[in-house]
């Protein structure tokens, strides 16, 4: 991995062709010859070009070349700042945590979360206009539909769990059923949304709730 | 090479021999077989390993001229395994790369991997070679087995501790959920105590091929371990690692005893455990004079019953991985089970009435 720090102009030539006036980048050149250029700020780079890439290099310039696409991106470098490059190994691939499926997984195993007396009947319970997350039964008998949301629910949430009911309450035996949205978090919308139209909302920490739902303790 | 002998022996020893092989297509002569023929005089071998576990495993050939050669393990017994012939005659090419199998009137030519490519077997020291009783040795896998992890990120827990000491014989085997240990007693002269983290695999391998009687011939040094049965050398590399110390896992006191009749006990669990599936709990609830085993899963179902039990204290629940519960019940011994228990937080003693084994299970958490 060669990092370099510069203060340097980029152009790109491709399908468009932008160039980006003289100002202080970080530019990654990584093994697998893709290349990005990261600005001051922001979390994205602001130019980039995927590998396999054949860089061609001379005092002042740098030419990033992508012969499965045509595309170039040329650095012009006007001051090095550090030029470095580091022999890494990283053989790790990332554990991706908190898929709607596994929270579902997990509040299955911790209904308790959700509700007191909660009981679950089915998961993913298909009607008309789409499956039910969690369909289950509180503490009374009354049919409660329980929509998971990983991250912040917005109104469409709301919205969506309220068109199971619609659907659930066409069956007189059904209703009136009950409607909750769980999720970390909630936008003012959805709040406001959910109170006029009778949904419940319940908030649940992803973190705790592996940690409720992981109940195998260990010997050491 | 070419040597000449039974069929059926061979169809038996190359499949002994096979165990030790490796499929991994990184290593190909590790997929095959050594075959040595010295001469009619001494036993031949047959050798495999998968550089973790090997096996040298003793056949009789009538030799006619004697060499080695590597065969493709699964191939040979596959071809051997299907010959109708007796006797079965095979023969390496001199120029190498090549062995021909001829039983009656078929011909079959093996390519073979090069010998000089078969890794390097241990050796086994006979100075340090000594027996301990096979019944016991087997007996004590059997029971502590289960209870290995086989999870590859903590090697330490993918074997069993294996403690020799003069009188005693101790393994024991945890995956950081249950621990099994099992004690024997030695009447074998011990020279020196052995103390090893063993693979699962080869105390698997050592208790199939322990079928006849006689006793288990052991040797160890720093690196690896070896059993010898019948003739047949199991070596394998020891886990290197510290296993936790066992013997302080084991709770000093506990609040309740409770003894319940095995058999029925094994019946209600494997009935009942039918309901605890993804992880659902199987529940053990005390209370006054009866054990209550229930479980419950989402989407499938629920089951209880109940078993009259001498217990008087204040009434509680505990939970239990049903797999992990059935293991140590069935690895117990004697007509009564008795559980030793402290709080449905803290880990439960379940050990029979007959012999000096117990098994350590830790709770689940119950929800509600």
């Amino acid at each position: 991995m060669r990092v370099l720090v510069a203060h340097c102009e980029i152009g790109y030539a491709g399908r468009l062709e932008t160039r980006l006036a003289a100002g202080d980048r970080v530019v990654l050149f990584k093994e697998d010859g893709s290349v990005c250029v990261h600005a001051l700020t922001g979390a994205k780079p602001i130019n980039y070009m995927a590998g396999p890439t054949v860089i061609e290099e001379t005092e002042d310039v740098i030419r990033v070349r992508r012969p499965a696409t045509s595309e170039t991106l040329t650095i012009l470098l006007l001051n090095v700042h550090a030029d470095t490059s580091y022999p890494l190994t990283d053989d790790a691939t990332i554990e991706r945590q908190g898929r709607e499926l596994d929270l579902h997984a997990l509040l299955v195993r911790a209904l308790h979360v959700i509700e007191d007396g909660l009981v679950l009947v089915e998961r993913e319970r298909p009607t008309d206009v789409g499956p039910v997350d969690l369909y289950c039964r509180d503490a009374s008998g009354r049919v409660t539909l329980v929509e998971v949301k990983r991250v912040r629910a917005v109104a469409a949430a709301v919205e969506q769990v309220i068109r199971y009911r619609e659907q659930v309450d066409l069956t007189p035996a059904l209703a009136p059923a009950r409607a909750i949205v769980a999720a970390p978090d909630f936008a003012p919308q959805a709040r406001v949304l959910a109170a006029a139209r009778g949904v419940e909302c319940v908030v649940f920490d992803p973190e705790t709730l592996r940690g409720e739902a992981a109940p195998h303790l260990t010997l050491f | 090479m070419k040597i000449h002998c039974s069929t059926e022996h061979l169809a038996e020893r190359l499949a002994t021999a096979a165990r030790a092989t490796s499929t991994r297509a990184s290593i190909q002569v590790a997929a095959g077989v050594r075959i040595t023929a010295t001469s009619s005089e001494e036993p031949g071998e047959l050798a495999a390993t998968d550089l973790e576990l090997s096996l040298r495993v003793p056949i009789e050939f009538e030799v006619e001229q004697p060499g080695s050669a590597v065969v493709p393990a699964r191939l040979a017994q596959e071809v051997v395994r299907s010959l109708r012939s007796d006797r079965v005659t095979l023969e390496a090419d001199p120029a190498g790369g090549r062995v021909q199998i001829t039983a009656g009137t078929g011909v079959y030519g093996i390519h073979t991997h090069p010998v000089d490519d078969f890794p390097k077997l241990p050796e086994i020291d006979p100075e340090r070679v000594f027996e301990v009783d096979r019944a016991a040795f087997t007996a004590t896998v059997e029971r502590v087995i289960r209870a290995t992890s086989k999870d590859e990120s903590r090697p330490v827990l993918t074997g069993a501790l294996l403690q020799i000491e003069p009188g005693r014989l101790t393994m024991a085997a945890t995956d950081s959920y249950r621990l099994a240990v099992k004690e024997t007693v030695l009447t074998d002269e011990v020279p020196e105590p052995i103390e090893a983290i063993i693979p699962a695999r080869a105390l698997a391998e050592v208790t199939r091929l322990a079928t006849g009687s006689g006793p288990i011939s052991v040797s160890a040094d720093r690196n690896q371990i070896a059993f010898g049965v019948d003739g047949v050398w199991l070596t394998a590399r020891r886990i290197e690692g510290q296993f936790p110390n066992f013997r302080s896992l084991r709770p000093e006191g506990f609040e309740h005893e409770v003894r319940l009749p095995r058999g029925e006990l094994a019946d209600v669990v494997r009935r009942v455990g039918v309901f605890a599936r993804h992880n659902a709990p199987l529940r053990l609830g005390f209370s006054n004079g009866e054990v209550s085993i229930s479980a419950q899963t989402p989407d499938v179902g629920e089951a209880r019953e109940t078993i009259p039990a001498p217990f008087g204290g204040e009434p509680f629940e505990i939970g239990f991985n049903v797999d992990f519960l059935r293991d140590g019940i069935d690895t117990a011994s004697g007509d009564e089970i008795v559980f030793q228990l402290i709080s449905p937080l803290r880990p439960a003693v379940v050990t029979g009435t007959e012999d000096d084994f117990w098994y350590l299970i830790m709770p689940i958490r119950l929800s509600t």
